[in-house]
């Protein structure tokens, strides 16, 4: 199961677990209070009997001491004296009937009580002694003198009040116990009530408990689900509801970083994929600039072939002409190789496959053939070709020698390419242990959008060219230890490209593997 | 004989048409420099005009525009080594044949091919819909 689910239940169950264990206490609390208020209520019902019985004793009493006396004056018979001593005996066996106050258990209550019934007993049995012994069963006759009656009837009245007394001592007490019993009773309800509410107020604090943590992931839930996964829960306890917020909020928070690690992810995707798309783009750019490239050193091959096997037929070629077009030829054929050369450099160098085979060499015999080259290709009658050879003839360096040439023929074709009119001045000069070859010319300069990136693969500063050879260059300048650089002039007329390479004199031929 | 200006800024391809041209008696004005080739323009005066189209500003297509304009029967034969010249023509030109106007071909092409291409050209229009 899922491990937030099961914290989930967790934090619930025990909650829940409180809950109910209060829910049972309340319950309970009702049930005691239920039986606690009947009992009360009961015993209030007793008691108050027995008041009203003991209270009724007063009236008895004396209705049972009018009657003696009435049968003493001979104004009624003994009949209505016993049927009221009957009365009154039947009211304090109800008092006292089984040894408790008209149902209230005599032993529940404080011992005086059995006292107070004891002297209503006691002074009901003094009482009835008297009627008994002096009355019942005689005949008016032999009832005495008036004195003894007199007497007699005094005698009667004490005990009788006697009884009355005693009666109205049980009812105070019972009247003051019933008292005490309902202040108790009202006490009781208050705090029964009290607790109640206390325990109300414990189960709804604990279900705010429970919800409001609930309520507050709930509305961080449709808070996610629109999107926002900055969104919080305050985490206000420590208990099993805070930990689930706390896991709540880690759980947003890996979410939020799985999201941006997904976007992230998902920006690198699509700049690769951008990137391959703009490659994908030059490649094809490439490939439609090489193919022009190609095919325009071929139609001056072609052409002037075809035209010089014509003339040749016709018997109409002078041998200056047949020069001119066989040096046209050799050009372009040498154009041609240049450019299949960088070509091919580039797919070496981009496969981390270009060779360079150095052994000792001349670089001003370099130099020298490659403007050889170079003064094939310039108008004449326009541009200017400035050679300044270093004074000491040769300068020895360890090269390639065929990527050296191809280096120096793409600085002074792009020269050439780039002076229609004006000069181009080669310098070969030693500077301490380095050999420096600088070509300048007087033609458009470079153009302020190709400056930074002037030795970037695929940048040109015209309407011709792959933007090969500068990248190719750079390349096998620095392969063999030296810099290359370009700038326009300071005069703002033109460029000018310069390399340095190391003078180092290895007797021994050697083969190096570059890695570019 | 037919009078042609050549314009094409690689000063070899240039030459070669020249040549080629001029061994069958053309006269032929050779210019590696469009904006050269425009300012020495005199109308009425070339039958056809061979033009490359990839050029430093202007280009082929815009060239032939200004010419047209100095010269309005001017012919022009696009030579190109380009694979395509959608990027070039930026009005979307019907640049393909249209008979003794305008035509396109590609680079490189051999002498007959072009001498043929500029006897073609040069045919007047009524005299080719006539054949």
């Amino acid at each position: 199961m899922n491990p937030f689910l099961a914290l989930l239940q967790r934090a619930n169950a025990r909650v829940i677990l409180k809950i109910a264990l209060l829910v049972f206490v309340e319950i309970g609390l009702i049930c005691g209070s239920f039986f606690i208020l009947t009992f009360y209520q009961s015993q209030g019902t007793s008691i108050g009997n027995s008041i009203n019985l003991a209270g009724k004793n007063r009236y008895l009493t004396s209705n049972s001491l009018l009657q003696t006396e009435k049968f003493l004056d001979g104004s009624s018979d003994i009949l209505k004296l016993e049927a009221a001593r009957d009365s009154l005996e039947a009211n304090i066996d109800a008092i006292t009937y089984g040894g408790s106050i008209s149902g209230v258990n005599i032993k529940s209550l404080p011992s005086d009580f059995s006292e107070y019934l004891n002297n209503v007993s006691s002074d009901f049995s003094v009482y009835n002694a008297l009627i008994d012994e002096k009355i019942i069963g005689r005949s008016q006759g032999t009832l005495g003198t008036p004195e003894t009656v007199l007497i007699l009837k005094q005698d009667l009245e004490a005990t009788a009040s006697n009884l009355v007394r005693s009666s109205d001592i049980l009812v105070t007490a019972l009247g003051s116990y019933a008292d005490n019993n309902s202040q108790n009773l009202i006490i009781l309800q208050i705090l029964l009530a009290v607790l109640n509410i206390g325990i109300l107020v414990l189960i709804l604090y604990l279900v705010s408990r429970i919800l409001k943590p609930i309520s507050e992931l709930r509305q961080a839930t449709s808070e996610i689900k629109k999107g926002n996964l900055r969104y919080h829960v305050e985490q206000k306890s420590n208990d099993e509801l805070g930990e689930l917020t706390d896991s709540f909020n880690s759980m947003i928070d890996s979410i939020r970083s799985y999201i941006e690690e997904q976007r992230r992810l998902s920006d690198e995707l699509k700049t690769a994929n951008e990137e391959i798309q703009q490659r994908e783009h030059m490649k094809d750019e490439f490939i439609n600039i090489a193919a022009h490239e190609m095919r325009t050193p071929v139609q001056p091959i072609l052409g002037l072939s075809e035209l010089l096997k014509s003339l040749r037929h016709e018997n109409k070629l002078p041998v200056t002409k047949e020069e001119e077009l066989l040096d046209m030829i050799i050009i372009n054929a040498k154009r041609l190789l240049l450019l299949q050369e960088n070509i091919l450099d580039v797919s070496r160098i981009e496969n981390k496959l270009l060779k360079l085979n150095k052994n000792q060499c001349d670089l001003v015999e370099i130099i020298s053939t490659a403007i050889q080259d170079a003064e094939n290709q310039i108008d004449k009658n326009m541009v200017e070709l400035r050679y300044k050879p270093s004074e000491t003839n040769s300068l020895l360096v360890v090269a390639d020698r065929a990527k050296l040439t191809q280096v120096v023929s793409n600085l002074l074709n792009n020269a050439i390419k780039f002076t229609r009119a004006g000069s181009i001045t080669v310098i070969v000069v030693k500077d301490g242990n380095k050999a420096i070859v600088q070509i300048k010319d007087t033609g458009t300069g470079i153009h302020p959008s190709v400056e930074s990136k002037l030795f970037s693969k695929f940048v040109t500063n015209s309407s011709s060219g792959t933007g090969l050879g500068l990248f190719i260059s750079k390349i096998i300048i620095e392969a063999h230890g030296g810099k290359i650089s370009g700038y326009n002039n300071t005069n703002g007329k033109g460029a000018t490209f310069s390399f340095s390479l190391p003078l180092v004199v290895l007797d021994v031929a050697q083969n190096v593997d570059v890695n570019v | 004989m037919a009078r042609i200006l050549l314009v094409d800024d690689d000063k070899d391809v240039g030459r070669t048409y020249e040549l080629i041209l001029e061994s069958h008696g053309f006269d032929v004005d050779c210019f590696t420099d469009p904006a050269m080739a425009l300012e020495q323009f005199k109308p009425n005066l070339y039958d056809l005009t061979i033009l490359d189209i990839k050029m430093p500003d202007p280009n082929g297509f815009k060239l032939y525009d200004q010419l047209k304009s100095k010269d309005s029967k001017i012919k022009a034969l696009f030579i190109t080594a380009l694979s395509s010249v959608e990027s070039f023509n930026t009005e979307n030109k019907e640049v393909y044949p249209i008979r003794g106007q305008r035509h396109f071909i590609k680079k490189p092409l051999g002498m007959d091919e072009l001498l043929a291409q500029v006897y073609t050209m040069l045919v007047p229009q009524e005299e080719y819909a006539n054949s």
